[in-house]
């Protein structure tokens, strides 16, 4: 249902036609809404961005534009907590870790893919708090001193002008670029927010510009111990 | 004689044109060779890929023996394992072969992996990487849309690999990883057969590991390679009538493979656990326990798999296994969590039962990692959680009292505690 009405509302801001960029869909989890959890202390894992080209040829990953991005988004994401007021713990895989911190991190990070499967279908249930990873995510040694594990995934196309000309609606829906982040207790494992932005242009061109208030956006409803700037 | 002269220069000329030309790189395959260079490294550094020094020894010996012999231009062999549960292996056009995990647990003995590496070897050496991008880039506007308009639902469940190439978007490499067409993978089971043959080895293990391929443990009607039940079947017939061979092979279980390949064996176990595989995890541990039968470690790998497996039986049901069965299991494992699933499994009678069973096999296996190895404090955290499961409080609260114990300062120390805490509050949710 909710993905339906996820799809709805991405087809009804492409015909609007006028909006290029959105913050949407905060799921926070009544634990985290009413205090029972707070989070002071973050680690966020490496952005896991999948950005392809599609032209007339078919599609074409574009590894180093999608590391740039994982980076910067990686980078705005740090930023917008700390200046929430939460402390960031070092990234866990910058230096290059050792063999099985890389393995732990590649473990959490496919962990929460799996749960997303089930998690993007029903998004309201994470208000019910139907999502965990499992309590497994409390061995994660560098996230020992985090309340929470901040999980960033992103997806989109970058369309070719042929692409374009096949219809600028068309074009604009289907080459939106979408940015997720999944925040999940560094002890028990449930997840505790899951917020969702959207940008229908280019997300190379003008990245930090754009995605910044995007993403100041994305945590305004979070509580943090730093209240979100007003506009 | 000057009829003979012309036919004897028509004939050079023929033999000229109809000898497979040299592979001559264009820009496109230039393009798709550093993309291949950038996964290497993108593999690499989501740490993917699994080292261990005397397993990557030990695949690099079996792949070497069965490359096709003198330099290949752009081609650099190289052999690793991925930290991956799916069966499956792949090769990029710059010579990186790939073997999952889940593939080593299955195969018995280092003459089917030896026909795996020779088949993906075939698929480098006749540049099928190229090939396929050419052909796909060659087809129509409309044919490609769909590879861009689609929102593939990649996930988890799936298998790491899987996840990642559905959203990496590359069609050449989505191909590489899912099998190439009918045509180019029946080339390169035939060359595959001649280089194992070359290298030595019995060809037949080759069409032993496609009946491995093809055993259905799990409900995964994901079309990947060697998983695509008609064309696999098509397969191993094909290879068997060339070999001569009339019927299946019967297992040939190697307990030096097993011994050889045991740390990618007890890390897939953990991965199909991870990732919902209870069947194959409880398969592949029973391989360990098969060749080391008093190693406490074996005994508790087995042990967390048969937990894990709950109130499913260790085999699909006939009724599970037809397409329809498939089907149905995989949606429900995209749909459910994995408490959910339970739950809903545990609710039959059937499921019930299988639980029961289960269990009785985990305590056992459990008792005997912890009498093989007093020290070791993981069968005790097993235990906490079975009984936990089980409702037994108050032994679930002993079981993870003695972890305690045992390992007083353990990566598990906090969830544990976490554990005891929820239990001394009313045996709550673990």
């Amino acid at each position: 249902m909710t993905s339906r009405r996820s799809f709805a509302c991405l087809i009804g801001l492409g015909l609007l036609g006028a909006p290029f960029a959105y913050g949407l869909w905060p799921h926070i989890q009544p634990k985290l809404k009413n205090g029972q959890v707070a989070i002071r202390t973050a680690i966020v894992l490496p952005a896991r961005i999948e950005l392809v080209k599609v032209g007339v040829h078919g599609a074409e990953s574009m590894p180093e534009a999608s590391e740039k991005l994982s980076a910067t988004l990686y980078r705005l994401v740090s930023a917008e907590l700390a200046a929430r007021g939460v402390q960031l713990l070092p990234n866990p895989a910058d230096p290059a870790p050792p063999d099985a911190v890389k393995y732990a991190i590649a473990d959490l990070q496919a962990k929460y893919d799996n749960v997303g499967v089930q998690l993007r279908k029903n998004l309201d249930a994470i208000e019910k708090g139907k999502y965990s990873l499992g309590d497994r995510v409390a061995t994660f040694e560098p996230a020992r001193k985090a309340d929470v594990i901040v999980f960033i995934r992103a997806r989109g196309k970058n369309l070719s002008k042929a692409i374009w000309a096949t219809g600028p609606l068309f074009a604009t829906v289907s080459g939106a670029f979408q940015a997720d982040i999944g925040l999940v207790d560094s002890h028990s494992g449930e997840v505790l927010a899951f917020l969702r932005t959207v940008l229908f242009k280019n997300p190379t061109a003008k990245t930090e510009d754009r995605f910044q208030p995007l993403i100041r956006e994305a945590f305004r409803e979070v509580p943090f111990p730093t209240p979100a700037a007003k506009n | 004689m000057r009829l003979f002269s012309l036919t004897l220069v028509l004939a050079s000329i023929a033999a000229v044109v109809l000898a497979a030309p040299p592979f001559t790189f264009t820009k496109v395959d230039l393009k798709l060779l550093d993309e291949s260079k950038a996964i290497d490294r993108e593999l690499e550094s989501r740490g993917l890929v699994f080292h261990d020094a005397a397993v990557d020894a030990h695949l690099t010996a079996l792949g070497r023996s069965v490359v096709p012999p003198g330099e290949l231009e752009f081609v650099e062999w190289q052999f690793h394992v991925l930290r991956d549960p799916m069966v499956n292996a792949f090769a990029l056009p710059n010579g990186s072969i790939y073997i999952n995990a889940g593939l080593l647990a299955r195969a018995e003995n280092d003459g089917q992996i030896a026909g795996v590496l020779a088949h993906e070897a075939t698929h480098v050496a006749n540049r099928h990487g190229y090939l396929a991008n050419r052909s796909i880039r060659r087809k129509s506007f409309l044919m490609n849309a769909a590879s861009w308009i689609t929102w593939i639902p990649a996930g988890g469940v799936a298998g790491q690999i899987i996840s990642w190439t559905a959203s990496a978007g590359q069609v050449a490499v989505v191909l590489s990883v899912y099998g190439y067409s009918r045509e180019l993978e029946q080339e390169a089971d035939v060359s595959g057969l001649d280089l194992v043959k070359r290298a030595g080895r019995n060809p037949a293990q080759l069409a032993r590991m496609m009946v491995l391929f093809d055993e259905k443990l799990e409900p995964e009607p994901v079309p990947i390679l060697y998983n695509d039940h008609p064309r696999t079947r098509q397969r191993i017939d094909y290879l068997k009538q060339k070999l001569g061979i009339p019927d299946d092979l019967p297992a040939a279980e190697d307990r030096a493979y097993v011994l050889a390949m045991k740390p990618v064996i007890a890390q897939a176990v953990q991965l199909q656990i991870d990732c919902r595989r209870f069947r194959s995890a409880v398969a592949a541990a029973a391989k360990l326990v098969a060749a080391q039968p008093n190693d406490s470690g074996n005994l508790f790998l087995a042990a967390e798999a048969w937990r894990s497996l709950g109130p499913r039986r260790s085999r699909l049901s006939e009724h599970e296994l037809t397409n329809a069965g498939l089907r149905a299991g995989y949606k429900s494992a995209r749909k459910l969590t994995e408490d959910e699933e339970a739950r809903q499994l545990a609710a039959t009678d059937d499921g019930r039962v299988a639980l029961q069973e289960n269990r009785a096999k985990a305590e056992d296996l459990y008792g005997r990692a912890a009498a093989l190895a007093p020290s070791s404090a993981s069968p005790y955290l097993g235990l906490g959680a079975l009984y936990q499961d089980e409702g037994k409080t108050a032994d679930a609260i002993a079981a993870y009292r003695k972890y305690l114990e045992l390992s007083p300062s353990g990566s598990d120390r906090d969830r544990v505690e976490r554990r005891l805490a929820a239990l001394s509050v009313g045996g709550g949710p673990k």
